[in-house]
């Protein structure tokens, strides 16, 4: 994907996320950025999946973060490990992108509490198993909108 | 290379983060500044991003109230139809009830009392050579042959056949009918036939001296001579008048009750005493009458048949004879 696309697409989760937050009780549970972030570590860049998980994560942080680092610190981790993975297998597929998606849901939450814990932090997201479940399936859902609007436009990779 | 740098880079990036997070861990003041700069520079995406997703919520929200005007538009026209149609209805129920009470009104006068009212239920009216109906009363209700046929006021026909519950009524505008009338100004007398040259409300009235003054609108009544209809019943209008010989007119009568305004009718036996019933008074040019517009003569206005008079249609006069 082009750094313009990554922008758009970016741009439209910013909208998404905020059109989520206007969804009671569950509106919070996804994270379009996070799928962004995976899309761009789909085609295996290092450097553009980097920094797009550091740019989206940081903006997120900015927004919603408890503090500063821990989205960003969170998603250019899931965002660099996949476009390692990806670099190896094909990770453009239906499946394993979905597959992408979900993992990466998983261990954004992952990520999240471990760093909480870390600095003795009570970050806002330390859910139970189904809340976390339930933002995993959210996060998936979305990733593969995502996907399919990127997929369907031939600009995934 | 250009992986080993980018893992490079990673490593560093997440020490710093790391390093920032811990630095906010201890609430070092630097970082909360910084935290608070950032937070500002990226707001306005965000302020951005809300504007844009509260004018889609609005844009949603508009949609269901316009879904919802339309539901509700759905319903109040499926209201609007139905009160309509009971307004129709109730209109209807006016119309009849004063059709109805013109009737009770006709019952009342002398000669009416042994009327039977009847609904009119089918039109058996065919082809050039028949102008029917049938009503819904017959032999059980005492009606027999012959009787004659009123509604709205005017002469409407006579009974021709009937069984128990229905009886079949030949129109005045009938090819056969024929019925002894009187010009109701100038009080000559004619027998005015049905046809089927013209339209099927029109009948006609022949061989009527040219002296005779006539003109378009004049009213047409029964003149009791045939001893069948009862004298002074409104038979209709003319409408037009054609040389029928170089002494005679041929004129065209618009019968005033026919098929398509009538509703209820009166079965009036044929021997009721002589009486007048006389169209609307006076005017020489009557207008062209409306269904429900035929207004009910009043009696005492004209004559009695003149003793001997002949005892059936087609043998009251002889055409060109008619008597003054």
């Amino acid at each position: 994907m082009t750094p313009l696309r990554v922008l758009l697409l970016a741009l439209l989760a910013v909208v998404l996320k905020a059109l989520l937050a206007l969804v009671p009780q569950v509106g919070w549970l996804s994270d379009p950025l996070l799928a962004v972030s995976v899309l761009a570590a789909l085609p295996g860049r290092r450097w553009a999946a980097m920094f797009t998980g550091l740019v989206l994560g940081g903006f997120e942080d900015a927004m919603f973060g408890p503090w500063l680092g821990l989205h960003a610190f969170s998603q250019m981790t899931i965002a660099f490990t996949l476009s390692i993975i990806a670099s190896k297998v094909d990770m453009l597929q239906p499946f394993p992108a979905t597959l992408a998606m979900t993992v990466a849901a998983f261990a954004d939450w992952g990520i999240q509490i471990g760093l909480a814990a870390l600095f003795n932090r009570t970050a806002d997201v330390v859910p139970g198993p189904f809340l976390w479940l339930a933002a995993v399936a959210a996060n998936t859902i979305v990733g593969i909108l995502f996907y399919r609007l990127v997929a369907r436009r031939g600009s995934l990779a | 290379m250009g992986e080993r740098l980018a893992t490079l880079v990673y490593v560093l990036i997440a020490i710093l983060l790391l390093a920032l997070m811990a630095a906010q861990a201890q609430r070092i003041e630097s970082t909360e500044a910084m935290t608070t700069a950032f937070r500002s520079t990226t707001g306005s995406i965000w302020q951005g991003a809300v504007g844009v997703a509260g004018g889609l919520r609005q844009i949603g929200e508009n949609y269901q109230l316009i879904v919802g005007a339309r539901e509700e538009r759905q319903r109040l026209m499926e209201r609007i139809n139905r009160l309509e149609a009971e307004n129709a209805r109730a209109a209807e129920l006016v119309q009849e009830n004063r059709r109805l009470r013109e009737m009770l009104a006709l019952r009342g006068e002398p000669g009416f009392s042994q009327a039977v009212v009847a609904r009119v239920v089918a039109d058996l009216s065919s082809g050039p050579l028949r102008r029917a109906v049938r009503v819904d009363r017959g032999r059980r209700d005492g009606v027999l042959p012959g009787w004659i046929v009123v509604a709205r006021g005017a002469l409407a026909g006579r009974v021709n056949r009937l069984d128990d519950d229905w009886s079949e009524v030949l129109l005045v505008s009938d090819p056969e009918s024929g019925v002894a009338v009187r010009h109701q100004l100038d009080r000559f007398a004619g027998i005015l036939r049905g046809g089927n040259r013209g339209p099927s409300t029109f009948a006609r009235l022949e061989y009527v001296p040219r002296d005779q003054a006539v003109a378009v609108g004049d009213a047409v009544v029964t003149s009791g001579l045939d001893g069948v209809y009862p004298p002074g019943l409104l038979v209709g209008y003319v409408r037009d008048m054609a040389g029928d010989s170089p002494l005679t007119w041929r004129i065209a009568v618009e019968v005033a009750v026919d098929v398509s305004n009538m509703e209820e009718v009166l079965l009036v036996p044929p021997t009721m005493k002589p009486r007048t019933r006389p169209a609307p008074p006076s005017a020489r040019v009557q207008p062209a009458s409306p269904p429900g517009t035929v207004t009910a003569p009043t009696p005492g206005t004209a004559s009695a048949p003149a003793p001997g008079a002949a005892s059936g249609p087609g043998a009251t006069t002889a055409p060109g004879t008619a008597a003054r």
